[in-house]
């Protein structure tokens, strides 16, 4: 007796592919990823785009209005605001990548080791978790770099050390879960190394959540630096677009520039960072469809 | 007579509930011999599955052996330690199960699911490991290319053979596939039956099969037993049983098939559920439901007679008088 082998057909893939192929059909998405792109380019090839630095006082006549030559116009020290935009992107998107990159391994760390281990580590772990989640965050990063200095990367750290205990809480769910799960059991009763399966075979099917979060959260973060640069903890040496805004306040009424350029990086660049997170949702949490389908009214 | 490669005797496994105990397998022996399918049918709560937990030491937390033994290969598996248990499973039984999403990864490959499968037991090079996915892949009708496959990708039909190879992967001599087909549309069912008996043929791999179809152990098995509320009512031959049934419980399992051979008004149905096994009814446990019950079955355990080449039916009807 031969056994009947079955043909496999052409089957559309996993993996980047197909994650791309869905997220494209929603436009706002598309629009947000296409936002937050170009403002990363153009933060990217800064130096090729206008001829100095922000830093640079005095390339510009003083408080000249949006012009041919200084499309953003200038401040009271003769600045170039297009050249602040430019540059002060790098320190935003910088302080947003790095941090939610930082918060997101710690998360990703605690929430694994708590969700795995369970027990006494869990209800540790989780314990920590809630110490941080009940600070207000703001004030305890305002404190924070007031006392550790406003360097940038103070501000990275802190904002990192703030905002990883919703990710390591998203991460533990989900282990939890797996866990559970025939495919982790019966590799658990096999001995398989405990790496492998943590890393191996239930990492990778916890992560859709955090891929959503970790994108919503650097927006997040952009805005919690500005904030922080706006009441004067930004650094100096590596003006953000938040420092502008702090810049330009008393100047808001004989030059309404100097704040309406960097504030519209910021809202822009925000908003493009949670279309692409809202858009990731809906391409990588499955729940979401179902949910909508449960509630969706009956004809 | 070949020996025996498996051998139950007197199993029990209970569950700790907390509204009592539940006698889940309550005395259960069973013979499985090399390179044979063996089938267990009954009804859903009758104890197949538990039985066939029991036998791999797969167990809930709430659920005990306590009695019994399950001579494989001249070891006691109730007797294992951990240790010696983890070396058994998967390399000397191994299980198929009813859901092969629940069981497959699914962020993996199908290859690498394997060969973590093949890693738990040998240290292989990635060579042997990549020669062997792709001999158990032909084995179980799959091409190649599944290797690199995810399991959303195949169908429920591939998805069950890639179970089957998993389980094939270190070559035990027994694979206890529990329900294998009863989450499968019927040629697909087909067809995975057909890989089981190749296999048989092929490889000499004995089965137990747990199956609540009784189209399936027809189809498939050497011998089959009947269960009902934890213990073994029938056993035999399929064809003494299928064709003979001398249990009342049998006759009426196999009464309530459907068939497209003949058209039926309604389907006979055996009337009742059956019983709650925390406190089991005395004397024969099917004499509630039983149309022949007469005084005597509500007080005495049947015997189990021999009604002919190996065909035991636990019954009073047959008992001679």
């Amino acid at each position: 007796m031969s056994v009947t082998t079955v043909a496999v057909g052409a089957v559309p893939t996993q993996g980047v592919g197909y994650v791309w192929s869905r997220y494209r059909q929603n436009h706002a998405a598309v629009a947000g990823l296409a936002v937050v792109g170009a403002f990363t380019l153009a933060a990217l090839l800064a130096p090729l785009l206008v001829p100095t630095h922000y830093v640079r006082v005095g390339v510009a006549p003083l408080l000249a209005p949006p012009s041919a030559a200084f499309v953003m116009g200038s401040d009271d020290l003769g600045r170039n605001i297009l050249a602040g935009v430019l540059y002060g992107g790098r320190v935003s998107l910088l302080v947003g990548a790095v941090s939610v990159a930082v918060s997101t391994l710690i998360g990703v760390g605690i929430g694994l080791v708590a969700g795995y281990r369970g027990g006494v580590v869990d209800e540790v772990f989780m314990r920590i978790v809630e110490f941080f989640q009940v600070l207000p965050r703001f004030f305890v990063a305002l404190i924070l770099v007031a006392i550790l200095g406003s360097s940038v990367w103070n501000v990275i750290i802190v904002i990192a050390v703030l905002s990883w205990p919703l990710t390591a809480r998203l991460i533990r769910a989900e282990v939890l879960s797996l866990r559970e799960r025939d495919f982790v059991q019966s590799l658990r009763l096999l001995r398989a190394p405990v790496w492998y399966v943590a890393f191996v075979e239930i990492l990778p099917n916890a992560l859709a959540p955090v891929i959503v979060n970790a994108s919503l959260e650097v927006g997040r973060a952009i805005l919690t630096e500005a904030s922080l640069s706006f009441l004067g903890l930004g650094d100096a040496d590596h003006p953000s677009w938040g420092f502008m805004l702090s810049y330009a306040q008393p100047l808001m009424r004989q030059a309404w520039w100097l704040s309406v350029f960097p504030g519209l990086a910021i809202v822009l660049v925000v908003l493009g960072f949670n279309l692409i997170g809202d858009g990731l949702n809906d391409v990588l949490n499955p729940r979401r469809d179902a949910v909508a389908a449960a509630t969706a009214p009956r004809s | 007579m070949t020996a025996p490669l498996l051998e139950l005797r007197g199993l029990r496994t209970v569950f700790n509930l907390r509204h009592g105990r539940v006698r889940a397998v309550d005395g259960v022996d069973l013979v499985i011999k090399a390179g044979t399918i063996v089938g267990v049918v009954g009804e859903s709560g009758c104890g197949k599955s538990t039985m066939a937990h029991s036998i791999i030491r797969l167990l809930p937390h709430r659920a005990e052996l306590v009695d019994g033994a399950i001579l494989f290969g001249g070891r006691d598996l109730a007797r294992l330690g951990p240790e010696e248990l983890r070396r058994l499973r998967g390399r000397e039984i191994a299980m198929v199960f009813q859901d092969p999403l629940t069981y497959l990864n699914p962020t993996l490959c199908i290859g690498l699911q394997i060969a973590e499968k093949i890693w738990a037991h040998e240290t292989e090079s990635r060579e042997q490991v990549q020669a062997a996915i792709a001999t158990l892949l032909r084995e179980v009708g799959l091409p190649p290319a599944v290797e690199s496959r995810y399991p959303h990708e195949l169908s429920g039909g591939m998805r069950q053979r890639v179970l089957i190879a998993i389980a094939l992967a270190c070559g035990p001599s027994l694979i206890i596939a529990d329900e294998p087909t009863s989450a499968l549309d019927v040629t697909t069912q087909a067809q995975i039956l057909d890989v089981f008996r190749a296999l048989q043929r092929s490889r000499k791999t004995a089965f137990l099969v747990i199956t609540h179809d009784v189209g399936v152990a027809a189809e498939l098995c050497d011998e089959v037993c009947v269960m009902y509320a934890g213990q073994i009512v029938e056993r035999g031959s399929v064809y003494d049983v299928l064709e003979r049934p001398g249990h009342p419980y049998t006759q009426g399992l196999l009464a309530s098939v459907l068939s497209i051979d003949e058209f039926r008004a309604s389907v006979a149905t055996l009337d009742g559920t059956p019983p709650d096994l925390t406190d089991p009814p005395a004397g024969c446990r099917f004499h509630p439901r039983c149309p022949h019950a007469t005084a005597v079955c509500a007080e005495r355990v049947p015997p189990v007679v021999d009604v002919g080449a190996g065909h035991e039916v636990m019954c009073w009807l047959k008992a001679s008088p």
